[in-house]
């Protein structure tokens, strides 16, 4: 064995060990990332006319934007199956296709649809899942996100985000030079867009949802001579209220992990601090005091901490103080002279915020172990950022040109995708936790 | 020369004084259902405001004299990033105005706080409202009444100036002084 | 005697009396005994008369013991001395008898003997005379035996002579074939000597060409590992973050690189990794492989680690 090994040494071009025990070794380190080759084939349609939805496109973007998969184009298919009796995987391992998506929809009765999918290993040949959905033509879309929700599971171990709502803020300025804001509703990949409210010249921000996904909370005005305020609103029914506040402003809301309270910002006397509201009651306590701005503040995933953004330090930093009540703590040092509107991932490891590091406004990652932050983004206004209820994306408001948009970008910060929604100004981004 | 200027100035002040009677502005919050299966029903709450038009126009006249009327012109007051400290120029304009206010009883106003785009907008809510209680504050020190004066702030919502350099977020770095 | 006086002595009588009655009524309460618990005994009835009896009794009948013990022991002395004494003369009864029998015996001998030694002397005779008989009997046969024996040991002799001729030859041809015999072994041993430097020879050039062969097989496939690595390297895409994760696999591969096997040998502790890694190498295949056939055997099966970046 000992001359295989001076063998190796001599042609050697790259790293081949060789252990106590000399088996002949090649070490390979992985390369630049790419995604996972897979190839979704356009589901059969069973029907008349033309197909409701075109499920694979939906598929194929959603899978796409979580930048894990390299989506192999159509034209090069040479084949077409719809299920896994009709594959012959040489097809798919000549284009280099490590995964395959199968599937049809049938039409049983009008606007009452089956569809099938099965995700395939092609080198191993073996199924890795399948399921059958039943569902109207309004409900297509959602079967869609929610087979790219079972395959990124599959592939990647992680839950997928894609059967989820995100609510954002809209502005477009008229003619006239009024400027007419909404809060909308959307699926994660901006269809389906449905306007919640609608203001003309009272500005609408910071949209929270309720941990069930029934209520938005939001920040706005009642007309010129008021400060903020607080409502919430029923997405289902549109009915909302104000919350009650004795006297000052209130703006930052963010509702508990259990739902029943909200962290937020009031301002008494003058000074902003935050306090928790208990949302049947309207009872609240103050939890912070110190003439500096509090604002900002977020629930930890186990509903004992929040950190919130504050300017006692000089400039703003993130703190963190037990939910119960007592001193709270600075947890950026030395990350940016600037850090503000931080908030949990799913895990409660991670924060996501707005850091200035002498160079504009960017996101970035705070992993809660060690104190240290990576840049996700590169911009200069960058801002608004929250994590998808799966903590594998970030959704985040920036600038493109001149105009205002929503950008994903995968938690990594390997691949940025631009969302697009809307004309005029699109900003406030904030992702609804998934329904069980 | 100077009875022209007198009656500029009259005119100026007949002007804004008129205005804050003449033009309302309407705020609509206009509510829709947002049921999913697509059925409408709608509610409107419409809120008056009274004051200047919503882009604020700024009627500021140059004059070096220190006229009090001049300077009660002047109803923006000017901050440096991320201050909330009046100038000694914006403490002469406060004085102004708060000798209006305590020689005219009935009158009130509203001091709306701004900020410019940079930072969260959750944090520059809270600044725009810091600038305008230092306004209150200084007025109160000087005698103005209490419900006389009601603070509030817009943060970086409502700029004068839509450009993203420094010369646009001085303009917007402001308190207003609406009657 | 005044008023007061009389109420005086009427105070004191009243106080005498009923003092008097208190002492009474404490006296008339009954005493309060305190009860001694000793402890309980066994009530026997003591009679002195029973014991003097019981005394009496227990002597006499010590006496009693005593004298009858010694009686025994007079019994038993005279049961011997008369057990003794019929003994002896039964004693005395058995040797007279055999006194008797003893000389009865003998008469019968003596009258045997004679008897015997008359028998005996017509015996010998009669043995004599058989004997002459016989004497004569064998001479006749000694003389047969004797010529019979002479023309034997001619035969014999002259069998003997054939045989040690025989022999002789035999022997002479057993020389000769054991001489050819020990010839051809020596050239044998000759031979397979020879053969085996030959063989020792041919496995020294044989050892020598596969150790070449092993070392040539080496370096052609060290030659190839950048190739095999771009290639796994290309094929291999990650389904998410594995910072710090590696997985070894074994495979063996076909002369021309054809991957027919992959086995995870240490895994990453991250089956979806550990999948990856495995995929990654069956997209490869076949992987870049030397041709020459000669090299097959040494590097027909191998590792591979396959790393996650940090």
């Amino acid at each position: 064995m000992r001359t295989l090994f001076a063998g190796i040494l001599l042609g050697l071009s790259s790293m081949v060990c060789l252990p106590a025990n000399a088996v002949l070794t090649i070490e390979i380190t992985q390369g630049e990332d790419s995604g996972v080759p897979i190839a979704v084939v356009p589901f059969r349609w069973h029907g008349a006319g033309d197909p409701p939805e075109d499920l694979r496109g939906i598929i194929a973007a959603d899978l796409h934007r979580s930048g894990r998969f390299d989506l192999l184009p159509p034209g090069n298919f040479l084949s077409h199956p719809s299920e896994i009796g009709e594959v012959r995987y040489k097809d798919w391992r000549l284009i280099k296709a490590e995964a395959l998506v199968v599937g049809r929809i049938f039409e049983k009765s009008p606007d009452n649809y089956e569809i099938t999918f099965q995700l395939l290993d092609v080198y191993r040949e073996t199924q890795k899942a399948g399921y059958r959905f039943n569902a109207t033509g309004e409900h297509l879309r959602q079967v869609a996100h929610q087979i790219s929700d079972h395959i990124y599971h599959k592939m990647t171990g992680v839950e997928g985000a894609f059967d989820t709502r995100i609510a954002y803020v809209t502005r477009e300025q008229q003619d006239n030079g009024d400027r007419i804001y909404q809060l909308m509703v959307a699926d994660s990949d901006g269809h389906r867009p449905q306007q919640i409210l609608r203001t003309t010249n009272l500005p609408v921000l910071s949209p929270a949802w309720s941990p069930d996904g029934e209520w938005l909370a939001y920040v706005s005005f009642v007309d010129r001579r008021s400060g903020a305020n607080v409502w919430l609103q029923n997405i289902r029914t549109g009915n909302r209220r104000k919350i009650a506040q004795a006297e000052g402003a209130a703006s930052a809301p963010a509702w508990s992990p259990e739902g029943k309270r909200l962290a937020l910002r009031m301002s008494y006397k003058g000074n902003a601090d935050i306090y928790l509201m208990d949302v049947a009651s309207g009872s609240i306590k103050r939890l912070t005091r110190h003439p500096a701005i509090d604002t900002e503040p977020a629930w930890a995933p186990n509903g004992r901490q929040i950190v919130f953004t504050s300017d006692r330090s000089g400039r703003p930093q993130i703190y963190r103080v037990a939910a119960a009540g007592g001193k709270p703590e600075r947890l950026t040092r030395g990350v940016g002279r600037e850090n503000a509107r931080a908030s949990y991932d799913p895990k409660g490891e991670r924060l996501v915020m707005v850091t200035n590091r002498g160079n504009g406004y960017q996101i970035g990652v705070f992993y809660m172990a060690d104190g240290r932050m990576d840049l996700l983004t590169d911009g200069t206004l960058d801002e608004s950022p929250v994590f998808a209820p799966n903590g594998a994306m970030i959704l985040y408001a920036t600038r493109l040109g001149r105009e205002g948009v929503l950008a994903a970008v995968s938690a990594d910060g390997r691949v940025k995708q631009v969302l697009k929604l809307h004309r005029g100004e699109v900003r406030e981004p904030s992702w609804a936790p998934k329904k069980n | 020369m100077r009875r022209t200027l007198t009656l500029s100035v009259v005119f100026l002040l007949g002007v804004i004084l008129g205005g804050c009677a003449a033009t309302k502005k309407q705020g609509t919050v206009e509510v829709e259902d947002a049921t999913i299966s697509g059925s409408d029903a709608s509610s409107t709450a419409t809120g008056l405001t009274t004051g200047s038009d919503a882009t604020g126009q700024i009627i500021t006249v140059e004059n070096d004299t220190g006229d009090a009327d001049d300077l009660l012109n002047q109803r923006v007051i000017y901050f440096d990033f991320d201050s909330s400290s009046l100038t000694p120029e914006a403490q002469r304009v406060v004085e102004a105005h708060a000798d209006y206010l305590t020689g005219n009883p009935g009158m009130a106003v509203v001091l709306e706080g701004h900020a410019d785009e940079r930072g969260t907008r959750e944090y520059n809510l809270a600044l725009g409202e810091r600038r305008a209680n230092a306004v209150t504050e200084m007025f109160q020190v000087l005698g103005v009444a209490p419900d006389a004066i009601r603070p509030i702030s817009y943060g970086e919502e409502r700029p004068v100036a839509m450009e993203h350099d420094e010369s646009a977020w001085s303009l917007n770095r402001r308190v207003e002084i609406l009657y | 005697m005044g008023r007061p006086l009389r109420g005086f002595i009427l105070a004191v009588v009243v106080h005498v009396a009923f003092g008097a009655l208190l002492g009474v009524s404490l006296r008339l309460q009954p005493e309060v005994v305190k009860p001694i618990y000793a402890e309980p005994v066994q009530a026997v009835v003591v009679d002195l008369a029973a014991i003097a009896q019981e005394k009496k009794r227990k002597t006499d009948a010590l006496k009693k013991k005593k004298a009858a013990e010694k009686k025994k022991k007079t019994d038993a002395l005279q049961k011997k001395k008369a057990a003794e004494k019929k003994e002896k003369a039964a004693e005395k009864k058995e040797k007279a008898e055999e006194l008797k029998k003893k000389k009865a015996a003998e008469k019968k001998k003596n009258a045997e003997e004679l008897k015997k030694k008359k028998a005996e002397a017509l015996k010998k005779k009669k043995a004599a005379e058989k004997k002459k008989k016989a004497a004569e009997k064998k001479k006749k046969a000694e003389a047969l035996k004797k010529k019979k024996a002479a023309e034997k040991k001619k035969k014999a002799e002259a069998l003997k002579k054939k045989k040690a001729a025989e022999k002789k030859k035999k022997a002479e041809a057993k020389r000769k074939a054991e001489e050819q015999k020990r010839k051809a072994e020596a050239e044998k041993k000759r031979k397979a000597r020879e053969k085996r430097e030959r063989e020792a020879a041919e496995r020294k050039a044989a050892k020598e060409a596969l150790a070449r062969d092993e070392r040539d097989a080496g370096s052609a496939l060290g030659a190839l590992v950048g190739a095999i690595e771009e290639k796994v390297r290309s094929n291999w895409s990650l389904p998410g973050e594995f910072t710090g994760l590696a997985v070894t696999i074994s495979v063996k591969v076909t002369r021309t690189g054809e991957v027919t096997l992959a086995e995870i040998v240490r895994s990453s502790g991250n089956s979806l990794f550990d999948e990856s890694a495995v995929t990654a190498l069956m997209k490869a295949s076949p992987l870049p492989f030397p041709e020459e056939p000669r090299y097959y055997e040494f590097i027909k099966e191998f590792h591979f680690v396959l790393r996650a970046k940090n």
